[in-house]
């Protein structure tokens, strides 16, 4: 297992670097260096620059190297912090991105938990009782899950949650916790608010998850081996626990992976709907301005959340099935 | 009087000696969208104590799922219909336990599983779980049933690996089912059957899916391990070749019933039903030589229809016009011996109630 996960780790640098060279070619596309584009965009606005200012501007992001060094050089200062300046905000990059950067995160971590716990549940309910009223239900609920567009569930629960509770949805705090500390109050207040993100994020990809475990689990509940450990007496619950269920995890879980960017794309939509600070909406604006520091940090991180993604999985995957770990 | 009865047992017990398993008019069905499939339809048999029983028929005549439903460990959705499954844990004299009557998932059944009984599943590659060390199945069984320490029970699966032939066993032990060849994981899963030391074994082909040396030494193992253990065997094979060498007793099946059942001898040198007669011509072994092989004429009928008649008439070689008509029933032939047809006897079959069954 030890040297299954070093191994694991050590084949993210490779691709790593690969998708840290795929964003520095679409942060090079739009014609232009963006130095020249920035100024061009100051002196629309009026803005008087002087050439030495330019100069300056482009010796700081290596524009008079080849191109090889201005990557390299790109990747020394992201090592260092230093991940550029948006020009549309003004503002070095990092700390754009960090204030919104952690909600993503907790919003979509929140969403996968979220939409795990329940398919596992609802899964496996519907697979031990196939056909049953339950199962039904479950299943005409997950299909008009995953047909309800995000966007319209987000306006439905909106609206039920202001007329039924009195409780207005949007943005991650209320007014009084906004620019508050961080106090016990305002992390109750947070997971308050994020409820509906979660199930408006998280329904399509639960739905579509409940029906991959009941499938799986239907395969796996009948296989001989399930037989043989009734054969030999094990009780009902932990001979589903420890030898059907886990062996249609596995599916399960390695979809992980690809969840993780799911999520974060899907909540774009959502996120605009329900005003909230995730980095959703601003990727979106990022890219209409072509403010391409901001843009390409941002498809980092979000490439980075993958490939944490996919390696969580697979550690998740090679502790379930062994023939994973033991395959050299 | 009380004279009188005690001799009635001794003398039952001398004329059909001591029986452990009892199964009577045994129906499982499942119950589909198509239709119902009556894959065990009314099957008697027995096992004696000590003894091996030898289970034949074609593919798809209901020998597994008999097997299966001795445990009621039946793949949904079938189920138990009718019938009883008589177990004698000690003597015959004793009152039998029916299995039929348990609850499938209740507490008194998982008492028998894997402890009074046991069952080698058809497809060793996948009978046991990929997912877990063959130690841990194997330790998992005993510890279902006996109260021993984590560190004792892994000696005794030890022990049971080394008794089955599995060369270092202390190492095999953390090994996964993919890492062993057919043999080893069949081996592997008659160690879990007799690792509690069961009275009954229930092998459901133990050697289909092995070449043909392994087989040889998987039977051997069962035998040996037969009289060391005092164990009651019940032998299922579509082999004739296999239930030669290893059974005292033989039934027959044909699209889930019993149609003939004898001893060895009876049923290799005086097989009476046309269907016996017609299954050992059409395997190679029993061929007297430059006699041409034959082929059971027709197919086995659709699973959802069952003809009014005999169930073999279609295709047997001698069916007579009331085949079609009238289903017989089960004749003597022979001490021990009978089977099922018209040839034998003129008595149609009951459709037996509850009385018929007490003996
Ligand atoms: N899971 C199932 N669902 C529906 N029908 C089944 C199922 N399993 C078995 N059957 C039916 O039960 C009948 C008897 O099957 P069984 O497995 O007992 O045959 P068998 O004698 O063991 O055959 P083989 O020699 O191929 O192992 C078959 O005709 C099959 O149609
Ligand atoms: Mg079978």
């Amino acid at each position: 297992m030890a040297s299954y996960i070093v191994r694991r780790v050590l084949m993210m640098i490779p691709l790593l670097v690969l998708v840290s060279g795929v964003i520095f070619i679409v942060i090079q596309l739009p014609p232009g260096d963006y130095v020249s584009r920035h100024v061009a965009r100051l002196e629309m606005e009026g803005v008087v620059t002087h050439e030495a200012e330019i100069e300056a501007l482009k010796r700081r992001y290596g524009l008079d190297r080849p191109v090889h060094e201005q990557y390299l050089l790109w990747v020394r200062a992201m090592l260092r912090g230093d991940f550029g300046y948006s020009f549309a905000v003004r503002r070095p990059v990092l700390s754009v991105v960090a204030e919104r950067l952690p909600y993503s995160i907790i919003i979509s971590v929140a969403t996968l938990l979220f939409s795990w716990v329940v398919a596992f549940l609802v899964g496996t309910y519907t697979a031990t009782r196939q056909y049953s009223p339950g199962d039904y239900i479950a299943s005409f609920l997950g299909f008009l899950g995953l047909a309800t567009p995000n966007f319209m569930l987000a306006l439905i629960l909106m609206w039920i949650m202001y007329s039924v509770f009195g409780f207005t949805v949007g943005g991650l705090f209320s007014p009084e916790y906004q620019d508050a500390p961080w106090t016990m109050g305002r992390v109750l207040d947070l997971l308050k608010h994020l409820i509906i993100p979660v199930i408006v994020v998280g329904t399509a990809g639960t739905a579509g998850s409940i029906r991959i475990l009941r499938a799986n689990l239907l395969d796996e509940l009948n296989k001989p081996y399930v037989i043989t450990a009734e054969a030999k007496g094990v009780p009902p619950f932990r001979r589903l626990c420890k030898y059907p269920l886990r062996v249609a995890l596995i599916p399960f879980t390695s979809t992980v992976g690809w969840e993780l960017p799911n999520i974060v794309s899907g909540e774009t939509i959502t996120a605009v709907v329900l005003s909230l600070p995730t980095v959703g909406p601003m990727l979106l604006r990022a890219l209409v301005d072509q403010d391409m520091f901001l843009a390409g940090s941002l498809i980092l991180f979000l490439s980075l959340l993958t490939l944490v993604g996919t390696l969580v999985s697979d550690l998740l995957l090679a502790w379930l099935d062994p023939r994973i770990r033991y395959d050299r | 009087m009380s004279f009188l009865r005690s001799a009635d047992v001794g003398y039952r017990r001398f004329l059909m000696t001591d029986r452990i398993l009892d199964i009577q008019n045994l129906k499982t069905y499942f119950h589909t969208q198509e239709g119902v499939i009556r894959a065990v339809d009314g099957v008697y048999l027995s096992v004696r104590r000590r003894k091996a029983l030898g289970i034949v028929g074609e593919s798809g005549c209901g020998k597994s799922i008999t097997s299966l439903s001795v445990l009621q460990v039946i793949p949904s959705p079938g189920r138990i219909v009718d019938g009883r499954v008589l177990f004698y844990p000690e003597a015959e004299s004793d009152r039998p336990v029916d299995l039929a009557q348990l609850k499938r998932h209740g507490r008194e059944l998982r008492r028998i599983r894997g402890k009074d009984i046991s069952l080698v599943f058809q497809e060793p590659m996948v009978a046991l779980s990929p997912v877990y060390t063959v130690g841990n199945q194997i330790i998992e069984a005993l510890r279902l049933h006996e109260p021993h320490s984590k560190r004792r029970a892994r000696e005794l699966a030890v022990e049971m690996l080394d008794k089955v032939g599995i060369p270092n066993p202390d190492v095999m032990v953390d090994r996964y089912t993919f890492e062993l060849s057919g043999g080893m994981r069949q081996r592997a899963l008659i160690a879990m059957a007799l690792v509690c030391g069961p009275k009954l074994l229930i092998a459901d082909e133990p050697t289909t899916a092995i070449d043909v040396t392994i087989q040889a030494q998987i039977l051997d193992l069962i035998r040996s391990l037969q009289t060391d253990m005092d164990m009651s065997v019940m032998l299922i094979t579509h082999d004739l070749g296999v239930i030669a060498e290893m059974v005292d007793d033989i039934v027959v099946m044909y699209l889930g019933k019993v149609v003939e059942s004898g001893s060895l001898h009876d049923i290799f040198d005086r097989a009476s039903h046309p269907y016996t007669v017609a299954l050992q011509r059409s395997i190679p072994r029993f061929q007297r030589r430059g006699q041409p092989l034959e082929v059971i004429r027709g197919n086995v009928p659709d699973p959802y229809t069952r003809p009014q008649g005999c169930e073999f008439a279609e295709r047997c070689p001698k069916a007579m016009n009331r085949c079609f008509q009238d289903k017989p029933a089960m004749a003597e032939v022979g001490d021990r011996h009978s089977a099922k047809c018209f040839l034998f006897t003129d008595e149609v079959e009951s459709a037996p109630g509850r009385e018929a069954n007490v003996r």
